[in-house]
């Protein structure tokens, strides 16, 4: 690749001999960055910046040279004349769209011409094509041979008149779309202290597509794989935050706006400083949130036992009340037959057994769940048999649990007990009930105490969780901010680390190679992208970009935008197209909306839609940047195919004269009259009901379908009639357009057999049936014949000799139609039959080894390899051709047939319109009372919207699908192909973490 | 003859001329882009003319004439 540097420099050093003389041309690509210039340039906004153009020897700088700028057809965009000197350097770039400047840049070195150079002198040049920026800048006289040769021709000395070309080279300049784009398999050596910003850098571009190269390696034995490692694990962490953050009821900041790419964003954040940071944050969060439990638990036993200090409180202050007053009345000798129901019997019992023979009750007192506290009294009672005594009182708000931390409804309890054994019955009870028991002091005086601590450890320890979570929350918040950032770069440096693993290593573990896609036209930037990233990281040798050759099918990768990229998609979900076939989205563009708009003709609904979709158009921006529903979502994704598909239905209401099924004279008035009285509305002519109206005048309705059809008996008939005619001629309109981009596929990828044998059997087939009953249903039309169609196409099988009689359209038509039957039988073997011969006697040539010198150089290498596959293949490839050829035929019917789906879908949107209009709408007009009418327009409303807004728009748009998808596409699509998916930053999302 | 056809004929091959010419000379776009929109903007055109075309010429000499319904019918 420096060798024609090295030449070049060569060349400059002999300056003395004209003929060596070098001129050396550099192409910069200056419509990102401008070079700086001196004096500086001001280009207007307005204007379009075309070049820079810069001559060392001379000085000379044109800039912008407007004057000089010709622009010609034919792959030519630009001409720019310059003078150039012996040992000239020039440096010439484009300010405009690279794509379509500098794919040739040609020094056109010669006598002065009157005109500059078009294509045609070019011709000779086109295998010196040079990428808008390529690396060999310098020529040697070897490499610029057509200039050279223009130069010895007429040595006329120096200063010569040179040549800049800008163009595609092409003669035809390639339409966009139609063809995928031109991809190189591409190889990089990547020196390993670059590699990971070269990945960057690459990610960034999003214009290669890298290739695993080592698919056997299971993930953890890559190189890269502790990084993933570490990339995951603080993904991790970050999901942390996010979750702690969601908990806390913040809301992390809004994702970052990404303008100044990825050096801008991430320059200051380095991922090991990340990754220590992260560690230490979740290690400060972690503890934060314990040290918070354990303070919410502390919390929540000393409320439960301030609860129990309240209630059990209460009880014992009761019961001591009640027993200090029988205790008096016992002693004041009344008589105690009137017991209180109060009174606790344990109480009263204790209080009669005499003083020596008291035995020492226990007591435990503790909080239970209340939806635990009837089982808990059972199984006490049974435990102790009977021998206990349980007071409860309800909590009156729900209690935290300390355990679980959940709000819980909880009752206070006092167990009272006599003995030992029966307090370790009661405190195992206690624990299988997940009651906690709180120990609770007898005395009255320690009972206030231990009241007053706890209401004060309380009270601190509210400060404290308040103060706790106060820096639980900053920390969030602090956290919040960059957590969108970090996650971001986490996400990129995951991509990259994975794509790393995707490269092999060298056995000196020195450089990494690297394979992958990239398109021709971006080769450039991504060269530029490559000298960026390895000088950003210092590197000191730069990275090696090389095209490797390969007989690898490249990905299919087409260069849409927000308009064409819906289409693209429709035909993607169909198939990939083979690399560089015809692609059928730059047709549907149109056709898949008109076909949409022909079963969906009715301008009053073809407006509502319209305004729907440009509801979405004009407010793109704002719905780009949120996420939508997946309904939304799939209607936000096809807003141009909606509008399309609204204005063509808006079109086609006018043809089909339908405003929610009312009829319009926009275009003038009916071309029917009265019979006997022209002059008479159609409500005072008698014989309008009879015998119907007449045309009088030569003319038809001028645009579209007459009024006075409308709601008429014979309506349906006419437009049936019609309707199944229109979509027999559209749909071998479509058909035919379909088996002539097979004719491109066949040129463009230098398949004659494919033409010869297939395209134009095909063609003749089609034509010679369908073709012609296109043909018969327009003659009929125009010259108001009553023959009958059908009888024509079936006797033209049946008998074809026949007499047509009263059925004959035109003069010769029988042998026309013999003709015609004659070439449809024809084309068939002619289908079937050649191609699969001509490959096997070509393959047979070809192992006579009679055809080697008419081989490409690549090809005889392998030649023997190939035939074996070849002859092994023979009988497969004649099935194949059988297959085809058969489907082809029955197809040509079925497909033919398949389209009448245009007239059923378009004849059902206007009956069911008419159905809404005159059954709800109508109806409930006549009627005088203004609520009837009101639900009269709301039902015809939700009707129309429901019925044939959305699910007619569904209907009609699943037809068109497949009109395109069956009809169309299989007449020339392959769809095999796998698409170009370029490792960028932009399509990581979310999900990847 | 049909005089009415050809007319609107010419106005459809206008329509496709002003809007092959409005690209090049209003939304130049480049050789390749150009062609896009030109092809768009034909097929479109044509698209629209096959359906006028044929459902003028489906009227222009009628077998059957539109009877309408009577009153209450």
């Amino acid at each position: 690749m420096n060798q024609g540097m090295q030449e070049g420099g060569a060349g400059l050093a002999t300056t003395e001999d004209p003929y060596n003389a070098s001129v050396s041309i550099e192409v910069a690509d200056y419509s990102n960055d401008l070079p700086v210039i001196d004096p500086p340039i001001a280009i207007p906004a307005s204007q379009r910046v075309d070049f820079i153009l810069e001559q060392e020897n001379s000085d000379a700088r044109l800039h912008n040279p407007g004057g000089e700028v010709n622009q010609s057809g034919g792959g030519v965009d630009y001409v720019l004349e310059v003078p150039i000197l012996a040992n000239d350097v020039i440096r010439a770039g484009g300010l405009g769209p690279m794509d379509e400047l500098g794919s040739v840049l040609v020094p056109f070195l010669g006598p002065r011409i009157n005109k500059p150079p078009s294509y045609n002198d070019l011709a000779g040049l086109s295998t010196h094509r040079q990428g808008p920026r390529f690396a060999d800048h310098g020529h040697s006289r070897e490499q610029r041979d057509p200039s050279l040769t223009a130069l010895q021709r007429a040595p006329q000395g120096w200063p010569a008149t040179g040549y800049i070309i800008f163009g595609t080279g092409d003669k035809m300049a390639q339409m966009e779309l139609f063809r995928s784009e031109e991809m190189n398999l591409v190889q990089l050596i990547i020196p390993s202290e670059s590699a990971h910003d070269t990945v960057t850098y690459l990610a960034e571009l999003g214009l290669l597509q890298f290739k695993d190269l080592n698919p056997d390696k299971s993930p953890f034995q890559r190189t890269y794989a502790n990084q993933v490692k570490r990339c995951g694990e603080m993904a991790r962490k970050l999901r942390y935050f996010r979750d702690q953050i969601t908990k806390a009821g913040l809301t992390p900041a809004a994702r970052p706006v990404v303008e100044n790419g990825w050096s801008a964003h991430t320059g200051d954040v380095d991922l090991d400083d990340l990754e220590v940071k992260l560690s230490e944050l979740e290690s400060e969060l972690t503890e934060i949130l314990g040290n918070t439990d354990k303070l919410n638990r502390t919390q929540a036993e000393l409320t439960e036992l301030h609860s129990v200090l309240q209630k059990a409180g209460a009880f014992f202050s009761a019961a001591r009340d009640n027993a200090t007053e029988a205790q008096r009345r016992e002693l004041d000798g009344l008589s105690s037959s009137s017991e209180d129901m109060d009174r606790p019997l344990l109480l009263e019992q204790e209080m009669q057994v005499e003083p020596s023979k008291q035995v020492r009750l226990g007591y435990v007192s503790g909080v239970v769940p209340k939806a635990k506290a009837l089982a808990f009294e059972r199984i006490l009672f049974r435990a102790t048999r009977g021998n206990m005594f349980l007071k409860q009182a309800p909590i009156e708000q729900p209690v935290t649990d300390p355990a679980t931390g959940e709000k819980v409804e909880k009752v206070v309890f006092v167990v009272f007990f006599a003995g030992e054994r029966a307090r370790l019955k009661v405190t195992k009870i206690c624990e299988a009930f997940g009651a906690n028991r709180y120990p609770f002091p007898e005395e009255a005086a320690r009972q206030r105490q231990v009241k007053i601590q706890v209401a004060s450890r309380l009270n601190e320890l509210q400060q404290t969780l308040e103060a706790g979570n106060h820096h639980r929350d900053n920390l969030l918040t602090t956290i919040g901010i960059k957590l969108e950032e970090w996650s971001l770069l986490v996400r990129r440096e995951k991509a990259v680390y994975h794509t790393l693993n995707m490269l092999s290593i060298d056995v000196t573990r020195k450089c990494l190679v690297a394979e992958g896609w990239c398109p021709v036209a971006a080769k450039s930037r991504i060269q530029d992208a490559l000298v960026k990233a390895s000088f950003h990281s210092n590197s000191q040798v730069g990275t090696i970009f090389q095209v490797l050759h390969t007989k690898e099918l490249p990905p299919t990768y087409y260069k849409t935008n927000k308009f064409t990229g819906a289409f693209q998609e429709i035909v993607d979900a169909y198939g990939v197209g083979r690399y560089r076939e015809a692609n059928p989205g730059v047709f549907s563009i149109i056709t898949f909306p008109f076909l949409f708009a022909v079963m969906f003709g009715d301008w009053g609904h073809g407006i509502i839609l319209l305004l729907a979709a440009l509801y979405l158009v004009l407010n793109e921006k704002k719905y780009m940047s949120q996420k939508l529903g997946d309904i939304m979502d799939m209607a936000f994704g096809g807003r141009y195919v909606i509008l399309l598909m609204s204005i063509f239905s808006i079109y086609t209401g006018f043809i089909y004269n339908e405003f929610f099924s009312v009829p319009f004279k926009i275009f003038g008035n009916s071309a029917y009259t009265c019979r006997d009285h022209p002059e008479l509305p159609w409500d005072q002519c008698e014989s309008a009901t009879t015998v119907g109206l007449i045309k009088l005048r030569d003319q038809p309705y001028p645009f579209g379908l007459d009024p006075a059809w409308h709601g008429s008996r014979s309506e349906l008939p006419f437009t049936n009639s019609l309707k199944m005619k229109m979509s027999i001629l559209l749909g071998v309109t479509q058909m035919n357009v379909g088996i002539l981009l097979s004719y491109f596929n066949g040129k463009f990828f230098n398949k004659p057999l494919n033409i010869w044998y297939e395209f134009v059997p095909q063609i003749l087939f089609l034509g010679s049936l369908f073709g012609y009953l296109s043909v018969l249903i327009i003659v009929k039309w125009c010259t108001g014949s009553q023959a009958d169609l059908y009888h024509v196409m079936i006797y033209m099988f049946l008998s074809p000799t026949d007499d047509l009689g009263d059925n004959q359209l035109f003069v010769g038509q029988r042998t026309v139609q013999i003709i015609l039957l004659a070439i449809a039988f024809v084309s068939v073997p002619w289908m079937l039959l050649p191609k699969p011969l001509i490959l096997k006697k070509q393959h047979e040539q070809r192992l006579a080894g009679r055809t080697y010198g008419a081989l490409g150089g690549s090809d005889t290498e392998s030649v023997n390899g190939d035939d074996e596959h070849e002859e092994f293949e023979f009988g497969e490839i004649f099935v194949h051709q059988m297959i085809h050829t058969i489907e082809f035929v029955l197809g040509a019917v079925s497909n033919t047939a398949s389209y009448l789906r245009l007239w059923a879908l378009s004849l059902a949107h206007a009956e069911l319109s008419a159905v809404f209009y005159e059954r709800v709408l109508l109806l409930a007009l006549e009627y005088d009372n203004i609520i009837i009418r009101l639900i009269g327009f709301i039902v015809f409303s939700i009707a129309t919207l429901g019925v044939l807004l959305v699910m007619e728009t569904l209907s009609a748009f699943l037809h068109a699908l497949r009109l395109h998808w069956v009809e169309f596409m299989n007449k020339f699509y392959m769809g095999d192909g796998y698409k170009f998916h370029p490792f960028s930053f932009a399509t990581l999302t979310e999900d990847d973490d | 003859m049909a005089a009415g056809f050809l007319l609107t004929t010419l106005y459809f091959a206008l329509a496709s001329l002003v809007g092959t010419l409005g690209i090049k000379l209003g939304y130049d776009r480049g050789t390749s882009a150009n062609k896009l929109h030109m092809l768009l903007v034909n097929t479109a055109v044509i698209c629209c003319y096959l359906m006028w075309a044929i459902v003028w010429m489906a009227q222009w000499q009628p077998l059957i004439v539109p009877i309408l319904k009577a009153e209450g019918e």
